[in-house]
C-alpha cells in the first residue's frame, strides 16, 4: 500500500534497484492512461495493444535510461508517442485512406447516424484524418490533460509550437467534424 | 486548464474528444506482458527488434539487382552465347584445313606466308598467339590434325577422344568448304584483275608502238 501511494519518480527509482514490484504497480497505472492515447492516435485496438505492451518492455528493458529529472509520465509519454508515431506511419504506406467523408457521406443524413458508436466511430475517424503532428498534441492536451509544458517535453518541441499545433489540430477537426458539432 | 481551453471556439472539439468513452487495457494485459518479458532473452529482443523494423531502402535495390545479374549470368552464360570475337577465333582456329596448318607451322617459325595473309583477310582477327597457347595447353591438336573444342553442354570426352573425333569429322568439312570457296572466290578476283591489267597494258604498249610507227 505504501508502494501504491509512492510517486511515479519514486517507484521508478525502487524499480531501478531491481524491484520488480515498483514495475507492476506503474503499469497498472499507466496502462489504461496509455492505452486510451495510444488507441486514440492508432486507432486499431490490437495495435494499441502491442504498442502499449512495446511501451511497458522498453520501460523494463531501458529502465537505466531514465534519469529522475524528467517528469516519469512524460517520459513514458514520449516512448508511447514514438512507437504510435511508427506503427501509425507503417499502417499509412501499407493501408489506403479512408477518410471520415466516407462515414459522414454515406447517404444518411448525420442526425440519423449520430447514435453513440457512429459518433465515436467519426470522430476516431477524423483524428486519424489529421496530420500526425497535430493529432497528438490534440490528444495529449485534449484527452490527456497534460499542460502544455509537458507535452512540449514529451514531444520535444517548444511551448509556442505545442500551442499553434493545438490550434491548426483543432480547427481541423472542427472542419472536419462540422456536422456533428452543428447538430 | 490549458490557455486555448478559454477560447469559446474550440470548446465544441475539446468537449467532443473529452466525452469519448475510454478505452481499456484487455483484461489480461498484465498477464501477457509478464509472459512477453518472461520470454525475453538477448536474442530474443534482437529478433522482435529487428522483425518489427521495416526493410530499408537499398533492400529493394540491392534485390533488383540480384535478380538483374542471376537472369543475366542464365541468359548469356549458361545459354552459351558468346561475343563475336570469341566465336571469330573459333571459326579461324578450329577447321583442319592443311594450308592453314602449314601456315601456323611457318609462323611458329618465323616466317610470313602469303597464304596464311590471304586467310587473316578473310577473318578479320588475326591469328594470334593467344589461340596458339589455347590449342597447346587444350591439346586440340592431335598430329597435324586440329579438333575444335567441343560446344557448351557438350558431355566430356572419354578416354578414347570418340567425341572429338567424330565432331572433326563432320563440322570442320563444312566450314572448310566454305573457306575453300572464299579463297576460290578471291583467287577469281584476282585473276580477272590481272587479266584486265595485262590487256591494259598490252593496249598502252600498242598505242605507243603505233605512235612510234606513226612518227
Amino acid at each position: 500500500m505504501q508502494k501504491s501511494a509512492a510517486s511515479d519518480e519514486d517507484l521508478m527509482a525502487e524499480f531501478q534497484k531491481g524491484n520488480s514490484d515498483a514495475f507492476n504497480i506503474l503499469v497498472g497505472r499507466y496502462k489504461d492512461r496509455l492505452m486510451n492515447f495510444v488507441f486514440r492516435y492508432v486507432g486499431d485496438y490490437n495495435d494499441a495493444d502491442d504498442i502499449l505492451q512495446e511501451t511497458f518492455i522498453r520501460l523494463y528493458v531501458k529502465k537505466e535510461a531514465y534519469a529522475p529529472v524528467a517528469k516519469f509520465s512524460t517520459w513514458l509519454y514520449t516512448i508511447a508517442a514514438n512507437l504510435a508515431k511508427t506503427r501509425a506511419l507503417r499502417r499509412r504506406l501499407w493501408e489506403s485512406k479512408k477518410g471520415v467523408s466516407e462515414l459522414a457521406e454515406s447517404g444518411k443524413p448525420a442526425d440519423i447516424q449520430a447514435d453513440d458508436a457512429i459518433r465515436h466511430e467519426i470522430i476516431q475517424r477524423a483524428l486519424n484524418r489529421i496530420p500526425a503532428k497535430y493529432r497528438e498534441v490534440v490528444l495529449l492536451c485534449d484527452i490527456q490533460e497534460l499542460t502544455y509544458e509537458e507535452v512540449a517535453e514529451a514531444i520535444g518541441i517548444n511551448i509556442g509550437t505545442v500551442k499553434s499545433r493545438l490550434n491548426r489540430g483543432r480547427s481541423k477537426l472542427k472542419e472536419l467534424l462540422k456536422d456533428i458539432i452543428d447538430e | 486548464m490549458n490557455d486555448a481551453s478559454k477560447n469559446p471556439e474550440d470548446s465544441p472539439v475539446k468537449n467532443l474528444l473529452k466525452n469519448l468513452p475510454e478505452i481499456k487495457a484487455s483484461p489480461d494485459f498484465e498477464e501477457k506482458l509478464s509472459r512477453r518479458i518472461n520470454t525475453l532473452g538477448k536474442w530474443g529482443h534482437l529478433g522482435t527488434r529487428l522483425l518489427r523494423r521495416p526493410l530499408p531502402v537499398f533492400a529493394y535495390s540491392l534485390i533488383a539487382v540480384a535478380a538483374v545479374g542471376m537472369i543475366s549470368y542464365y541468359i548469356f552464360i549458361r545459354s552459351g552465347i558468346q561475343p563475336a570475337d570469341l566465336k571469330q577465333d573459333k571459326l579461324q582456329y578450329s577447321p583442319a584445313q592443311p594450308a592453314n596448318s602449314a601456315t601456323r607451322k611457318e609462323e611458329e617459325k618465323g616466317a610470313v606466308v602469303e597464304e596464311g595473309k590471304k586467310v587473316s583477310r578473310e577473318a578479320p582477327s588475326s591469328l594470334s598467339l593467344g589461340k596458339e597457347e589455347r590449342s597447346d595447353k587444350g591439346k586440340l591438336r592431335m598430329g597435324d590434325k586440329d579438333i575444335p573444342p567441343a560446344p557448351f553442354g557438350a558431355p566430356k570426352t572419354t578416354a578414347g577422344g570418340e567425341y572429338r573425333s567424330a565432331v572433326s569429322a563432320a563440322a570442320p568439312q563444312a566450314q572448310l568448304k566454305s573457306l575453300r570457296d572464299s579463297l576460290a572466290v578471291i583467287d577469281s578476283l584476282r585473276l580477272d584483275s590481272l587479266q584486265r591489267a595485262q590487256k591494259q597494258l598490252k593496249m598502252k604498249e600498242q598505242k605507243a608502238g603505233q605512235r612510234k610507227h606513226a612518227e
